[in-house]
């Protein structure tokens, strides 16, 4: 066992044969592995503690079925965290959370220099920043920012085009820099 | 012309040529970098409760479930199969049962020993088939169907060919034997499940 955290956790492929033969002290240990990292990646998606929890239960439930499935061309993590992906954006699809804007729609707007300075670097609060975008911004900024999934995965865990998750981003980058410079004018007023 | 921010955000080849040749450009994607550099420090969330014993259960719970559903499955398959069977070597016996009669040199006594074994066999079928609606999960009851479809296809065949009666009785009787001893299965599988 690697000693890394989250995701970047790595288990040896024995470990994942025994779990192929169903041996259900191996997907404990699996369980043991990765379970935070499920849970901050669907409670960071969803922002919901209690549904976070119940869509780890489901997504091992799905890992423990479908592991004869898993083929070691890629990491095990990366493959566990899409179960987890498309298990929460599923559930937040059923909750109507997902914006229902067509692809069409999500036209970029004016162009704004948004990379001029590392504006995030001021902030203290990274979760509390990101509460301020929808769902589907925050899944969008979490996936590409944050796990790395390219445009393309993210338009597959949400059955749309690339350009809706390349617009999106963008968008939420945006508004995260709105936020973060109107916290900076109001602070320096309130020193004033 | 400059990079926008989308293609700031995820550098395909084309962007990557022009940061070759691009300061503002190359700045701004270092300004990106060290924008996520800072997301690496999100904290790591820790479940609040260990749910694996939650997990497991319903895990296991599937499992058995789905186990339930396989057995019933193949069981409602043998079934029709034994079935089937069962029914086209009734139409071969009702269809040779005349000819048995008029042309038989067997004495009367034991041709009515045949044909009550004939019938007794189709009432056993007929119990069997109203137990093995219960899911049944056993090898030894897929042996001993398998065994009954062969003796059914002998049955058959001893009928197409006109075999002698006692040919007949001996392939009945241990039919007869067979079907017994899988309604002893059902039973005890009944009992187990119970």
């Amino acid at each position: 066992m690697s000693k890394n955290k989250g995701f970047q956790q790595e288990i040896s492929t024995e470990l994942i044969r025994q779990a192929q033969r169903k041996d259900i002290h191996a997907f404990e240990q699996i369980y043991i592995t990765y379970a935070d990292a499920c849970y901050g990646l669907a409670l960071r998606i969803c922002g919901q503690p209690v549904l976070a929890e119940d869509i780890v239960q489901e997504s091992f439930l799905k890992l423990m079925n479908r592991i004869d499935t898993y083929r070691a061309d890629g990491l095990f993590a990366g493959w566990l965290s899409k179960i987890v992906t498309f298990e929460t954006i599923n559930r937040l699809k059923a909750n109507n959370k997902v914006s229902s804007l067509v692809d069409e729609q999500m036209i970029s707007e004016e162009p704004v220099d948004l990379f001029d300075s590392n504006w995030l670097e001021a902030c203290l609060d990274l979760d509390s920043l990101l509460d301020n975008l929808s769902a589907t911004s925050r899944a969008v900024f979490i996936l590409h920012e944050v796990e790395g999934f390219n445009h393309k995965e993210i338009a597959d865990f949400f059955y749309r085009t690339e350009s809706f998750s390349k617009v999106t981003l963008s968008r939420a980058y945006k508004l995260l820099r709105n936020v973060v410079s109107t916290a900076e004018q109001e602070s320096k007023y309130a020193l004033k | 012309m400059h990079l926008n921010n989308e293609q700031l955000l995820e550098l395909d080849d084309i962007a990557k040529s022009h940061l070759a040749c691009c300061s503002d450009c190359r700045n701004k994607v270092k300004n990106i970098a060290s924008l996520r550099m800072g997301l690496t420090k999100l904290p790591i969330l820790k479940m609040p409760t260990n749910n694996w014993q939650q997990t497991k259960q319903a895990y296991l719970l599937q499992l058995k479930e789905q186990q339930a559903e396989k057995s019933k499955k193949e069981m409602k398959f043998w079934r029709a199969g034994a079935l089937s069977m069962a029914a086209s070597l009734l139409i071969v016996v009702l269809w040779e049962m005349p000819k048995l009669s008029v042309n038989s040199h067997m004495p009367p006594e034991k041709e009515t020993q045949l044909s009550q074994l004939i019938a007794h066999n189709q009432l056993l079928q007929q119990e069997f088939s109203q137990r093995a609606t219960a899911s049944i999960n056993s090898v030894y009851l897929v042996q001993l169907n398998e065994e009954l479809s062969n003796i059914d296809k002998a049955l058959q065949h001893a009928y197409a060919e006109s075999v002698s009666n006692k040919e007949k009785e001996q392939l009945w009787q241990q039919r007869h034997k067979i079907i017994g001893q899988m309604l002893l299965a059902t039973e005890q599988q009944k009992t187990i499940t119970i």
